[in-house]
């Protein structure tokens, strides 16, 4: 299967559903064979974005862009993009052979080249098998590959996946996620997914764009989004935040203080009116109180109040002598043995300067 | 649960199925001169339905009609159920009500009503909106025609077409209409393609309806038909009340049925046959 990577620009994306604005100024360049994930709570905006793409909705105002040309106007079934949706919308009347050809029908092609292309496309999913049966004959991650042979046979410009895999329990999903990238990759064709799985954004998408109440709050690779979030709601919304609110500490341009806690910053503070320092649980350590002094920046004293153990990863909630909560991960090293840190227990939690990111308040 | 049933059983044994397979039982037998029905048992009164003409014409009438008024009665209703099912909850409210409304007026009355609307001449309302605003220069003669029959039917049997089709469309999953538009279908292959087979079981539900209802109708074609119209139910008539006939009245009767029955259990044999259940599930 052949499909060349288009480039897709989206230009002042506006949607006005009545007096309530669904999209409010989305604008997004995407490159040619990259993954781009929308991610956002329900209602953020990101489906009707991911629609308005498809054609399937029309934009109030602004641009849809693709490779230099602006196809805004051109009705869906115009567009050539190769759809995935949540609940898989394979024609239940149809076989699954039925269904991969059906897009190839409408492009009026050649029932030899149709059949052709049909056992290609599903040689690429592993189910040319199954192309006799019914879809309420097969499971729902075998109806996810038909659906996206179905969406690839017709070698779309753009590949559009609505929530694709969150029908599918855990372990299927991840497995997923990691066959639908490769084959992605592979194709080379440029993709939008919407997601509200944050793992799944990072797994999949070369950009994640967070999206909330119709905006796009950032956009950047997965590690600039987890590492260096622009705000509080991208913070949270991405992994585990422990949230300190701080003021200017006279003691340096470089130390903001949050209570009787200090934190040190490399390179000079930026002028924020209630800067809010975030610290990510796994940039926390863990000492014995007596093994270390809770004095000085970057340190503070707490109590154990759970231990939990998640595999790979110990989980420590802790209190803060302020009463506020400070959570903490921890690498679990089988070869180091482990380590006595039980409930109660009085600790000292340390992190580098590095690890302080600032965010506006 | 059975227990629910038995007062409905009950009724429909004492009150339609005896008198049913009576009447029936009429069709093979004699009336002698004084009226009354008895042996001998004679397939006589078939035979004279099926070599005399004019009841073969009937016959004929009544499946044309019924079959052309389920076609319009369809095509009517789909665009009409798709709006029901796509519209706002508030508007596919007042959709459905306006669909259902012609049914607190009696047959009778919408029947006179045709009337006048079909009337031939330029007294007919139909003619002279046509002929005011040029369409036609000679007034049409609808009126006592098998098109008018149709058209009394299609508007008697317009909801009972609407409302099993909007439930059957409103169970389509909107994803799929979707997925066919991202696959390159234009809005007519959307319909042709996942709409209408997806919604067969509300379409056969609705044929059954309007096909048995027109079959068996007695006013429409006695107030909008006129003798060029007769149907199945007027001939009936004419025989238990004019002509005294029982016996043949009893023969007609059973052909309905038979016509009706027939036609009902191969479409419900035809909905739910393996293929169409597990294309559905």
């Amino acid at each position: 299967m052949s499909t060349k990577s288009a480039a897709l620009r989206l230009e002042g994306l506006y949607k006005q559903y009545g007096k309530s604005a669904a999209v409010q100024d989305v604008s997004l360049s995407i490159e040619p064979g990259s993954m781009v994930a929308l991610l956002g709570p329900s209602g953020c905006g990101k489906t009707t974005c991911l629609r308005m793409v498809a054609g399937l909705v029309e934009p109030t105002a602004g641009a849809i862009v693709l490779d230099g040309a602006d196809i805004t106007r051109v009705p869906v079934h115009k567009r050539n993009v190769g759809m995935l949706f949540q609940n898989y919308a394979l024609f239940p009347q149809l076989t699954v052979a039925e269904n991969v050809a059906f897009g190839l029908k409408m492009r009026r092609m050649a029932k030899a080249e149709i059949a052709k292309r049909i056992a290609k496309a599903l040689q690429m999913v592993q189910l040319h098998s199954f192309s006799d049966r019914y879809p309420s004959q097969l499971s729902g991650g075998q109806q996810q590959r038909v659906a996206l042979a179905r969406a690839l046979v017709i070698e779309p410009d753009l590949l559009l996946l609505d929530e694709p895999l969150g029908a599918l329990d855990k372990g299927l999903r991840e497995s997923m996620q990691v066959e639908l990238r490769l084959l992605q990759r592979k194709l080379g064709i440029t993709t939008i997914m919407v997601t509200h799985d944050q793992d799944e954004a990072l797994t999949m998408a070369d950009q994640v764009i967070v999206m909330r109440d119709g905006r796009i709050e950032q956009g950047g690779t997965p590690k600039v989004i987890y590492q260096k979030p622009n705000s509080q709601f991208v913070a949270t919304f991405l992994g585990a935040s422990n949230l300190f609110h701080c003021q200017m500490d006279a003691a340096g341009p470089n130390i903001l203080r949050s209570g009787p806690f200090r934190f040190t910053v490399d390179g000079a503070v930026p002028l924020t009116a209630n800067p809010v320092i975030c610290l990510r649980p796994e940039s926390i350590s863990i000492a014995a109180a007596s093994a270390m002094n809770a004095e000085g920046p970057n340190r503070a004293s707490a109590t154990i109040e759970q231990v939990i153990y998640r595999g790979p990863v110990m989980h420590y909630h802790m209190k803060l002598e302020t009463g506020q909560p400070l959570v903490a991960y921890e690498q679990v090293r089988p070869l180091h043995g482990s380590r006595a840190i039980e409930v109660g227990d009085a600790v000292v939690a340390h992190w580098e300067p590095s690890s302080n990111h600032i965010l506006p308040g | 649960m059975l227990v629910l049933l038995l007062p409905m059983t009950l009724f429909l044994l004492l009150f339609f199925l005896l008198p049913a397979i009576n009447l029936l039982g009429y069709s093979i037998q004699t009336q002698n001169a004084q009226g009354i029905i008895g042996a001998p048992l004679t397939l006589a009164h078939f035979a004279k339905f099926f070599t005399v003409d004019l009841y073969l014409r009937v016959l004929w009438n009544t499946l044309r009609i019924s079959f052309w008024t389920c076609i319009y009665t369809a095509l009517l209703a789909y665009p009409v159920a798709i709006a029901i099912v796509s519209a706002r909850p508030t508007l596919s409210r007042v959709i459905s009500l306006i669909v259902i409304a012609p049914l607190v007026v009696s047959v009778v009355v919408r029947a006179y009503g045709w009337q006048l609307i079909l009337m031939a001449g330029p007294g007919g309302a139909l003619n002279w909106l046509l002929l005011s605003i040029g369409v036609i220069s000679e007034p049409l003669s609808l009126l006592y025609t098998p098109t008018a029959v149709v058209i009394g039917q299609v508007h008697v049997n317009l909801p009972m077409m609407v409302l099993p089709l909007a439930a059957a469309i409103g169970k389509i999953d909107p994803n799929l209409r979707d997925a066919a538009r991202t696959l390159g279908a234009p809005w007519w292959e959307v319909f042709l393609r996942v709409t209408l087979p997806l919604s067969m079981p509300g379409l056969v539900a609705g044929v059954i309806i309007v096909f048995s209802l027109t079959a068996g109708a007695f006013v429409t074609p006695v107030v909008l038909g006129g003798p060029s119209a007769l149907m199945l139910g007027n001939l009936i008539e004419q025989q238990i009340f004019t002509v005294f006939d029982w016996p043949f009245g009893a023969v007609i009767s059973f052909i309905l049925i038979f016509i009706v029955i027939l036609l009902n259990t191969t479409l419900i044999r035809f909905v739910e046959s393996r293929k169409f259940r597990r294309a559905q599930a």
